[in-house]
């Protein structure tokens, strides 16, 4: 069923699509980008790069994500777009069997870029062809192959790949949005193979890139990157619009996010009261703690704390409820469906903050967008950490039989979510299906 | 390599790979003189495979080594191990295969035949370790003649493996034994490491201790690890340190925390350099012997521990003895230990050998100091409100997991830690796995015939979600449709139980009967099936493997291609890959089913069996061992050495089954043993024995300790009794390899209540302060502890400096030479010192009619350019510059036997003849060979003999006029230099 991939002449070692093939490539190539690839990787797999353990968190990692494609898109010697979606893709999947999967921003802003690059081979299309179109008619007509594979490509059954010539990319990517994000991502298994993935390609991605191909791309991603950069001065933008003077806000666990929020609403000169939940006790410090320390201690630049912040234990959270305007969690991943994984125990806050129609607003970057649906409840996405920060090793044998768990993150329900404060805007969970289609592309959508 | 790491030198360790080495075999020591424990390990599980590749949690050991060292990016392996097959090699070369599907398949193949070619004898290949990214060059040392660590770590040495590296910045290697896991981040521990090595390079070992709880399982109830620690932060970190650290710390804080007060980082911030340090303590004591309750402290520790340092900051002196502590069997070394345990060739064990006795040892030359690093969670103040962030140790809380599988009972209890995820992030769900499965096409009950089929898998593991139930992890489950089911309804778990830690592989998961259980914390393979009604409950579960229908299997291990027919009831026990369990029969607890064996229909095994196809000889690892009870048995026994056809009990597993029991070697001899230790074969024969069986059992799943405990008990009580009976005779371990020539006064008087009367003191020991270095004057050779019987030491360690040339080669190889053999026959230094003087006086070819000007010149010579360096250095103390005036004495007085006749008589002759013996004392003096006091103390020493016997042609030497003349002089010398001290002032006025 397959499509064969042309040859590409890349001497002995070959850029086809399969995992094993790819490092080899960058193995004989590019010592150097295999080296970053192998760096990368093991430091995932062991745990260093997860933001769990890093102090400057998931927008660092994302970041370093971007940069490491950038430089492995920017410095290698691929041929065709085809071959380059293989390496990014590769990239995406080795990055998540070595433990990305805990970190979905990896793979969300990987589909980002993958994204990108069909936009840009497929908008380079546009361009040339209908204005040189003289000029693609004599290539077409000298080969004839690939002509005759546009055709076959332009017949319906393949209508949802051909590159859209009227509407642009946007247009492009919104199609058949509606029967895919129905479908269960979630239970696409490895089974699709690559293979399978590049079949559906268009044949201009197995042609040879345009010279200027690599310009534009390494353009969208640094696109990307300034996006990630300014992420919370735009998220703190709204900020006015979301906290008013007076207002009780609770907040839950520890997050850079909702601190800058908070910080550029009381650089704002307005006076409101926050409640900080001190949360579960990761690495030996309870993160509410801290978050409050932050809060309160840490001022601005223009020299401005918080100073009305208060912790209270998380038994206490229902009985505050009442008296709270508005709750500011922050994200892990937002889910296809306008679900949210957030720290473990954002669950309690939302529920309680329903049975007091208390507003849940969730503070989060557009790259938390995670195209998966929560089949799997209370355990998606999530992670069950060492129990040591909660029982220390030696006296937790003393209670026998006893287990000790340490969830990582909780899953809140869409309904109980009011609104999404992002950097490109703000959504009801309702609408987040359609931020997906715009920001990924269809293909991408399956986990790697 | 990997480009990042070219600026720093490539990190090395070393896995000691096979159960032998981690673990003190009774047989393989025979000066042990106390009731050993004897650790099976995973055997006979370890005899059919080698141990490291036994899976744990699904996954080969191996794994677990490697991913740790990678995580402490460790560049290059070193792979010990002894055992002769070549499946070490088979696996690496496969799972390099693996890694390299398309690429180099060539290359590996050529390498796989080159090491088959060599695998007869010593072999040493190379291999790559690629893993999701992380790169390894390993190195497999494979030697079927070595028998423990030291001998391990001596070829090490021979081979020069390891960088010694002359530079200043070298750095540890990581020495692990084999069947550790662990997830801990060494960085910081090797970092301070570094830094004490650099300051002090006796500071060369440090070992990582857990603190564990007497209950858990992970610490085999016999190892009683008694640790006497001194907190090392107030030492090791002097003055200039602390001030270097100070600024760092606060501009690390200051750039943390923006504009806060500086006094406050100030503060904290040297709290937080703290933390680093806080968990590194210099070790002092170091006693892991079973069988004793009471554990005797040297009274050096408590005078080192007390002594304030004088950089002493803040910090007191700490001392803490601690008995919650378990050896993780990883170490950080200096590349000076593999020198060390080449210089002490009797060390075999690194705990037992190495770490007691470099503790114990307290001579300046040879020290090796050990520190010890307890893995505990950063100590930060309850309430974070006021603390800055602790950036530095974030990660640390989370990686304080190691534990070692070094018997059945450990193995289980680390995967359970594994599934209950203590050492996260080395979690069965962690990563994707590639592995390759061995499926057999035909799925006949003759395993043997049917053919193999390799396949690559990739396996993902998940915490399992039980689909019959609401979607939450952690919940209570009703499962009503078990209610009718008679058999179960006393069972716990049937009305209301919790899914909890249990893994399942995701990608090409087992198929469960709806009806069946499963509870964690357990794990199941892929590609296996489970039948109706069963339960399988805290068991780990293999790939490919098939269970009927009501089958129970609790708190178990089933390894890879396991077949478990209909009603078999399996609890606590190992099975081990393709074996074969058939319908009705019942594994209780504790047993072990080793590769490949079938069990009969309905048959019921006793509880803590173990059974093998091997058969006992083929590679039982004992073999080799230097005890001649085991030879004689492998002489006498011919049944048991015909390896190709294994024997079966039918009696034990049925007339259908294969297989037959494991029996511990050693079994039948022990009276040989008692016999071939003869220092305490009586002793022992009072003590009843532990039953080899009961030794079993305590190291299988389920046990329990209670049997040995009291066993234990009954073995103190007997030993108290025995001890207020006689005080002789009876010995300590400790002191085999101890070191007797100390230096100060309550270091003699620990060792006397340390070893319980172990010396009988000579009589003639004049000096009480002192008995221990002058035992050894007037007590019979023979009666020495750990000598052997008619050893002249001194005669022999003469013979060694004889034939020694000691104008081409450096003293320390002497030194080193010398040393060795004190060890081996537990001398002192004052022997060394004694022979040493008489063998110079032998090179020096002293003829009688030498004049005494021309021997003291010759004597100058020989004492520059060889000799005074040596016996400065065997005088740790004052005694074995006393020993050196014995030395000359006996040579004068012709009283010994070390020298032969003749030039015995030379000497001796010339030695008594005028003034002759008072320059030799004068020279030895001037070389500062000899202290003042050293001769002060002897001269008392004859006085007092002078008045007992006054005949001995010693005492007529020493009252020769010259000596008295010399030490008259000296006398007046030492006050003339007191009087100069004490008024140096007035005695600068009297001269103006």
């Amino acid at each position: 069923m397959s499509v064969p991939i042309p040859a590409t002449n890349s001497g002995d070692v070959s850029l086809d699509s399969s995992t094993f093939s790819v490092r080899e490539w960058l193995r004989e190539k590019h010592p150097k980008q295999h080296a970053m690839l192998s760096q990368f990787e093991l430091q995932l797999r062991i745990g260093r790069l997860t933001s769990a353990n890093q102090a400057d968190g998931r927008l660092a990692l994302t970041l370093r994500t971007v940069e490491i494609l950038k430089n492995m898109i920017g410095s290698t010697r691929w041929k065709s777009p085809a071959q380059l979606l293989a390496l990014v893709r590769v990239f995406g999947k080795e990055a998540d069997a070595a433990g990305g999967f805990r970190e979905p921003a990896i793979g969300n802003i990987i589909r980002r870029v993958l994204a990108a690059i069909r936009e840009e081979v497929l908008s380079g299309t546009i361009a040339p062809e209908e204005s040189n179109y003289l000029d693609t008619s004599k290539s077409s007509s000298s080969r004839g192959r690939s002509s005759l594979e546009s055709m076959l490509w332009s017949l319906p059954q393949h209508v949802k790949t051909v590159p859209a010539r009227t509407g642009g990319p946007k247009d492009h990517q919104r199609r058949n949005t509606r029967s895919e994000s129905l479908g269960s991502v979630g239970d696409i298994m490895e089974q699709q193979t690559i293979n399978d993935y590049n079949c559906n390609l268009p044949p201009i991605f197995f042609q040879p890139a345009r010279s200027d191909l690599k310009q534009s791309i390494m353009e969208a991603i640094q696109e990307i990157t300034s996006e990630l950069e300014d992420l919370h001065k735009t998220i703190n933008d709204q900020a006015k619009n979301h906290i008013h003077s007076g207002e009780v806000i609770l907040t839950y666990g520890k997050s850079d996010s909702v601190l800058e929020f908070l910080k550029t609403a009381a650089d704002k000169k307005l006076r409101f009261t926050v409640i900080v939940c001190e949360g579960a006790k990761r690495n030996g410090q309870y993160e509410g703690h801290e978050m409050a320390r932050l809060l309160a201690e840490v001022p601005t630049e223009d020299g401005n704390v918080v100073e009305d912040t208060c912790v209270i234990p998380d038994s206490a959270i229902f009985a505050m409820m009442a008296r709270v305007n508005k709750v500011l969690l922050p994200a892990h991943a937002v889910l296809a469906n306008g679900g949210l994984v957030s720290a473990s125990g954002s669950n309690l806050v939302a529920l309680a903050a329903a049975e007091n129609a208390v507003p849940v607003v969730c503070l989060t970057g557009i790259y938390k967008l995670t195209p998966i649906f929560p089949h799997e409840g209370q355990d998606t996405l999530n992670d069950l950490l060492n129990p040591n920060s909660i029982m220390d090793y030696a006296s937790s044998q003393q209670h026998g039989t006893v287990d000790f768990v340490n969830p990582l993150h909780d899953y809140v329900r869409p309904d109980h979510i009011k609104l999404f404060v992002t950097n490109v805007g703000s959504f009801q969970p309702s609408y987040i299906y359609r931020l997906l289609s715009e920001y990924y592309h269809q293909d991408d959508w399956a986990p790697f | 390599m990997n480009d990042f790491d070219e600026v720093t030198a490539k990190l090395q360790a070393v896995v000691l790979a096979d159960a032998v080495f981690g673990i003190k075999e009774e047989a393989a020591d025979q000066d042990v003189h106390h009731h050993d424990t004897t650790s099976y390990g995973l055997k006979p599980l370890s005899n059919e495979s080698p141990q490291i590749l036994c899976p744990l949690n699904n996954l080969p050991l191996i794994e677990y080594i490697m991913e740790f060292l990678l995580f402490n990016s460790v560049d290059q392996v070193i792979l010990v191990t002894n055992n002769e097959t070549t499946e070490i090699e088979d696996y690496l070369n496969h799972r390099q295969r693996q890694q390299q599907q398309q690429q180099r398949q060539g290359s590996s193949k050529a390498k796989e035949t080159q090491s088959n070619q060599t695998t007869t004898t010593t072999n040493s290949s190379s291999f790559h370790w690629d893993d999701h990214g992380g790169h390894l060059e390993l190195l497999l040392l494979k030697d079927t003649s070595l028998m423990n660590a030291g001998d391990a770590l001596r070829e090490l040495y021979k081979r020069n493996w390891i960088r010694s590296g002359n530079n200043k910045n070298m750095k540890p290697f990581i020495l692990m034994q084999g069947n550790v896991v662990a997830n801990l981040d060494l960085s910081s521990v090797m970092q301070a490491h570094q830094k004490r090595a650099q300051q002090d390079a006796t500071a060369m070992f440090t070992c990582i201790l857990k603190p564990v709880s007497d209950t858990t399982g992970i610490v085999p109830p016999t190892t009683d690890l008694v640790v006497g620690l001194v907190a090392e932060s107030s030492s090791s970190n002097n003055n200039n340190d602390a001030a270097a650290a100070g600024p760092v710390a606060v501009a690390m804080g200051s750039s943390s925390t923006a504009q806060a007060n500086s006094s406050s980082t100030a503060t904290t911030a040297t709290t937080a350099t703290a933390t680093v340090m806080d968990r590194d303590y210099r070790v002092f004591v170091y006693d892991n012997y079973a069988t004793k309750t009471n554990a005797t402290i040297p009274c050096s520790f408590v005078q080192q521990s007390q002594s304030p340092s004088p950089n002493n900051n803040n910090n007191k002196g700490g001392l803490t003895i601690r008995q919650d502590l378990m050896d993780t069997g990883i170490y950080i070394c200096s590349p000076d230990v593999l020198g060390r345990f080449e210089d002490e060739f009797d060390y075999l064990d690194i705990a037992q050998d190495f770490i007691a006795n470099s503790v114990a040892e307290e001579e300046e030359g040879l020290q090796t100091r050990i520190y010890a690093h307890v893995l505990a969670a950063p100590s930060l103040p309850s309430s974070s409100l006021s603390s800055p962030p602790n950036d530095g140790s974030s990660t640390d809380c989370n990686r304080l997991y190691a534990a070692r599988a070094m018997d059945f009972a450990s193995y289980h209890a680390i995967s359970q830690d594994l599934l209950q995820r203590w050492a996260y992030p080395v979690v069965p769900d962690s990563h994707v796995r590639t592995t390759t499965m061995l499926f057999l096409s035909s799925s006949s009950s003759s395993s043997n015939e049917s053919t193999e089929q390799k396949q690559v898998v990739q396996q993902l593991y998940k915490l399992a979600i039980d689909h019959n139930a609401p979607r939450r992890l952690y919940h209570n489950q009703h499962h009503q449709h078990h209610n009718n089911n008679n058999n179960k309804e006393n069972m716990p778990w049937n009305s209301n139980h919790v899914t909890k830690y249990q893994y399942k592989e995701s990608r090409h998961p087992t198929k469960v009967g709806r009806s069946s259980i499963c509870q964690g914390p357990g794990m199941v393979g892929s590609h296996g099936s489970f039948g109706e009604d069963c339960c399988i409950l805290q068991s780990v579960v293999g790939n490919n493997v098939k269970v009927g229908n009501q089958c129970h299997i609790i708190n178990s291990h089933l390894w890879d291609n396991v077949i478990v027919e209909d009603n078999v009831s399996i609890e606590s026990s190992v099975i081990a890959n393709d074996c074969l369990i058939k319908c009705g029969a019942f594994i209780p607890r504790g047993c072990v089913i080793g590769k490949g064996c079938v069990i009969g229909k309905n048959v019921k095994l006793k509880p803590f069996t173990r059974i093998t196809m091997v058969a006992e000889d083929e590679d039982d690892p004992f073999g080799y061992d230097d005890d001649f009870g085991d030879i004689a048995s492998i002489a006498t026994g011919p049944s048991k050495s015909s390896p190709d056809h294994t024997v079966t009990d039918t009696a034990l597993v049925g007339p259908d089954g294969k297989g037959h029991e494991w029996v511990p070697p050693g079994l039948d001899d022990e009276e040989e043993q008692e016999e071939g230790s003869d220092t305490d074969g009586e002793e022992k024969s009072q003590v009843e024995k532990l039953p080899k069986d009961a030794w079993i059992q305590l190291q299988s799943i389920g046990a329990t300790p209670t049997e040995y405990l009291r066993w234990r008990e009954k073995i103190q009580v007997l030993a108290a009794t025995y001890q207020d009976q006689e005080l002789d005779g009876f010995s300590d371990d400790e002191n085999e390899d101890d070191d007797f020539g100390t230096d100060g006064v309550t270091e003699s008087e620990a060792f006397t209540a340390y070893t319980d009367g172990a010396f009988t003191f000579g009589e003639e020991s004049s000096t009480p302060t002192v008995p221990l270095n002058t035992a050894n004057f007037g007590v019979d050779p023979n009666n020495v502890v750990g000598r052997q019987k008619g050893v002249d030491v001194v005669k022999e360690m003469t013979e060694i400096c004889m034939e020694f040339d000691d104008s081409v080669f450096p003293m320390e190889n002497l030194s080193i030479e010398l040393n060795s053999y004190k060890f081996s026959q537990n001398a002192s230094f004052s022997d060394c010192t004694t022979s040493a003087t008489l063998a110079m006086l032998r090179k020096m070819d002293i003829t009688p009619d030498l004049k005494d000007g021309k021997l003291v010149a010759m004597l100058k010579s020989k004492l520059e350019g060889f000799w005074a360096a040596l016996l400065r250095k065997m005088s740790v103390g004052i005694d074995e510059e006393i020993a050196i005036l014995y030395g000359l004495e006996m040579a004068a007085t012709g009283n010994t036997t070390a020298l032969d006749k003749k030039s015995l008589d030379a000497i001796s002759h010339k030695l008594q003849s005028g003034m002759t013996f008072r320059f030799v004392l004068q020279t030895m003096h001037d070389e500062e060979v000899l202290s003042e006091e050293a001769i002060l103390k002897w001269a008392a020493e004859r006085k007092e003999d002078k008045t007992k016997d006054s005949s001995s042609a010693r005492v007529q030497l020493f009252q020769s006029q010259p000596i008295q003349d010399f030490l008259e002089w000296l006398e007046e010398e030492s006050e003339d230099d007191d009087d100069d001290d004490d008024d140096a002032d007035g005695s600068d006025d009297d001269s103006q």
